[in-house]
């Protein structure tokens, strides 16, 4: 009787065990297949975000490309005809070089305006304002 | 446990069974995992197993300013897999559904084609399926078979490339009509394939083309920047090994090992893309006003020797370098450094600054240039002849603002032929000039001193007997301009990566001194002679600034004889002379002058000289060298000094 009950105990933590081993090994099971269902599911989002990033990529070097050619000499050059714009290139031609100081000058053109303010007497619009402003020049 | 369970028969039977289904199970296992294993792995990895290259990008070009000059973008080759649609309706088991279907897919394709501009039955004529004769050893799908064991085609070409944006319309399924309104997801039209592929665009164009070269169609640098530093543009393709699945695609998760691709690193020039669209008109007006058959001007910075603009005419489109050219493969050819011509009295600031740094002469010595000949070692030699009839002596100035022949053949006789060679030498004659080599570079034609003839001491000096080429009699203007030294010319001026992060910068390189600094600046001076009034080319005068150049006017040896109706014409030149910013070459080779007569260096050069001095005085901000100019200067610098 005592044998008969020690081998059922046995049997029964055997099977217990075995129960044990099966359970344990499915939940494994489904853990690994769990993760490996996200992996797969992780590396596919990264796979949709890469083919994402290469399609903005490949966009953004047709816009570069497309802006690139409308700022080209030619292009800009067209435009200013189609748009009757008139612009011209600058050439030397154009520029009148001045060469008195920028201070005299500026000062002579200002005080001009300011003294016809006061006399219309010509000869005192011409030379007072440059005695005026002289004082007024930075120091060098 | 019942005894009729432990002795049944049929339980024995049973287990007899499992067991030895498990034998079954067990020795399949051994086979496939053991004897058949290698055989098994290379069908799996055949089936499943592919090696993914990762294209790099190419590297950008760019100019000086950060304008893109060559750059890469996809492109997407179109084709049509006529047998889709016939796919598409065999899996559709319902008559009715299916006829909704194939008007379907007729409203897509004429959508379609008017996406693409097309005409519909230009775009239905790709639609025909269409077989071949399947290949010795080709291992065809059952499925790409028809019944007659023809291979089908399912990739028909119909459109070369479509941009990226246009490729994205084209297979947004929302932008055809659909046989089902109410679709979850809307499809394209049934065997609509886009093939992606890189392609090299020049934004600019034609602008530089001689200078950035391209890449042909196999994606191999041909000439220019794009060969040159192609070591730096190329980048290095990455792979990845990975799975796919029955339909083909990558099975991300399976990617075992990765190498990334490298992009190419970018290379910025020196050249300027505003200067060269300036040169290239100017080439243009040169070219419609006096029709030669080439003409090279080259624009530089006077101290570094870095090149600013250089261009050729006939010249091409980047992107369509093997279209049909007026010029033929002519227009191909960097001129500037490929061709040599005789230069003529460009050359004769060799004889003059040799002889004054020597200490031979002064600006002021005085020679008879009314001479026939004169004696050399004892020998008369003839001296060659001239334009003009020079009564009294030229002084040395003299002789360079006339340009005269015999002056510049006595100064060679006073250096003598060792020395004359050495400074021809040293201004960079009979090598290379070291620029990137863009295009294969020819170093000219200077014979050694000791093989010179007996004419040739009074014949090199003015130029004639030797050759080089545009680029040469450029930079041996430019030992003037930048105080005696020879430069090398340079056209990249950086490397960066591809985050935009330079790694290497280019400086200005002095391959070694020509003449002293005292004999630039005095040549310098004597130069300005020949822009004034007296000088032979005033047209290439700027008011307002001091201009030093020279003019040339070359016989053209034609069938082994001079012409007299043949002519390269040239003036060399840069400004302002005291401080010089900007060296300007001007070579047309055999203009014909609109109102007849020879195509001398002043009518034909010079003026365009004047023109593109004129203009790049305003881009590049350059001053003239005057007392009455300082106080401006001062006041734009805001008062400090």
């Amino acid at each position: 009787m005592k044998t008969l009950t020690k081998t059922r105990a046995a049997a029964s933590l055997s099977l217990l065990a075995a129960v044990v081993l099966i359970g344990s090994g499915g939940v494994t099971g489904v853990g690994i297949v769990w993760a490996r269902q996200q992996i797969a599911a992780t590396a596919s989002r990264a796979q949709v975000l890469k083919k994402r990033l290469d399609q903005a990529e490949r966009s953004l070097a047709e816009l570069n490309t497309a802006l690139t050619a409308e700022q080209t000499a030619p292009a800009l050059e067209r435009r200013n005809v189609e748009w009757q714009l008139g612009l011209v290139p600058l050439r030397e031609p154009q520029v009148v070089r001045v060469a008195a100081a920028d201070e005299q000058l500026f000062a002579g053109r200002r005080g001009r305006g300011l003294f016809t303010d006061f006399t219309p007497a010509a000869n005192l619009a011409l030379s007072a304002p440059s005695a005026r402003f002289a004082v007024n020049l930075p120091r060098r | 446990m019942s005894r009729g369970f432990s002795s049944s028969y049929r339980i024995r039977l049973l287990a007899a069974l499992v067991l030895a289904g498990f034998g079954v199970v067990g020795g399949q296992l051994l086979r496939l995992h053991i004897f058949d294993r290698a055989a098994r792995l290379a069908e799996i990895n055949r089936a499943r197993h592919e090696v993914v290259i990762e294209r790099a990008r190419r590297g950008d070009i760019f100019d000086a300013h950060g304008d893109t000059l060559a750059t890469s973008r996809t492109k997407v080759a179109l084709a049509i897999d006529p047998w889709a649609l016939d796919d598409l309706l065999a899996a559709e088991k319902k008559e009715p559904r299916r006829e909704l279907l194939r008007l379907a897919e007729q409203e897509k394709r004429v959508t379609l084609a008017g996406l693409l501009g097309m005409p519909v039955a230009a775009l239905e004529k790709y639609y025909t399926p269409v077989t071949r004769d399947p290949r010795p050893d080709e291992n065809v799908d059952s499925h790409n078979l028809t019944s007659e064991g023809r291979v089908k085609v399912r990739f028909v070409k119909f459109n070369e490339g479509v941009e990226e944006s246009l490729y994205t319309r084209l297979t947004d399924g929302k932008n055809y009509p659909q046989a089902d309104k109410k679709t979850s997801t809307p499809t394209p039209p049934a065997g609509l394939v886009g093939a992606r592929y890189s392609v090299r665009t020049y934004p600019q164009g034609q602008l530089a083309a001689h200078v950035v070269g391209f890449i042909n169609k196999d994606e191999q640098p041909v000439t220019g920047v794009e060969s040159f530093a192609d070591f730096y543009l190329r980048g290095a393709d990455g792979w990845r090994e990975s799975d796919k699945d029955g339909r083909g695609r990558e099975l991300a998760q399976f990617r075992t090992r990765e190498a990334p691709a490298a992009d190419g690193y970018s290379v910025v020039l020196s050249l300027d893309a505003a200067v060269q669209h300036m040169v290239e008109q100017e080439l243009t007006q040169v070219a419609t006003k006096f029709q030669p058959q080439k003409a090279t001007i080259i624009v530089s910075d006077a101290h570094t020797g870095f090149i600013l603009a250089l261009a050729n005419w006939p010249t091409f489109d980047l992107n369509n370098y093997n279209a049909p050219n007026p010029a033929g493969e002519r227009a191909l050819r960097n001129v500037a450094v490929a061709d040599y011509l005789e230069p003529g009295s460009t050359f004769k600031i060799v004889a003059s600054s040799g002889a004054l740094n020597e200490g031979l002469v002064s600006p002021q010595t005085r020679f008879d240039c009314s001479l026939a000949e004169v004696m050399y070692n004892g020998k008369s030699r003839a001296l060659p002849k001239e334009d003009h009839v020079f009564a009294a002596p030229l002084s040395v100035a003299e002789i360079i603002s006339h340009s005269s022949n015999k002056g510049a053949a006595q100064l060679g006789m006073l250096l003598g032929e060792e020395r004359l060679y050495g400074y021809a030498r040293a201004f960079g004659f009979g090598e290379t000039t070291g620029l990137p080599r863009i295009y294969p570079e020819t170093p000219g034609l200077l014979a050694n001193w000791k093989k010179w003839s007996g004419s040739d001491i009074t014949r090199i000096p003015m130029g004639h007997t030797v050759a080089a080429t545009p680029l040469q009699i450029h930079m041996a203007m430019g030992v003037i301009a930048s105080g005696g030294e020879l430069l090398r010319p340079q056209l990249v001026r950086e490397v960066r990566d591809a985050a935009g992060v330079a790694i290497y910068n280019f400086g200005r390189d002095v391959r070694h001194r020509a003449i002293s600094e005292t004999t630039a600046r005095t040549m310098a001076q004597m130069l300005m002679g020949v822009v004034s009034s007296e000088g032979t080319a005033p047209d290439a005068a700027i008011p307002g600034f001091e201009v030093a150049g020279k003019t040339g006017t070359t016989q053209k040896l034609v069938d082994g004889q001079y012409s007299s109706t043949h002519h390269v014409a040239s003036f060399v030149g840069f400004f302002p002379a005291s401080r010089p910013a900007v060296v300007i070459s001007v070579i047309v080779d055999d203009g014909h002058p609109p109102g007849g007569g020879t195509a001398y260096g002043r009518l034909v050069a010079a003026p365009s000289f004047k023109r593109l001095g004129e203009q790049l005085i305003s881009y590049l901000d350059i001053k003239p060298v005057s007392a009455s100019a300082t106080p401006g200067l001062f006041a734009l610098e805001g008062g400090r000094r």
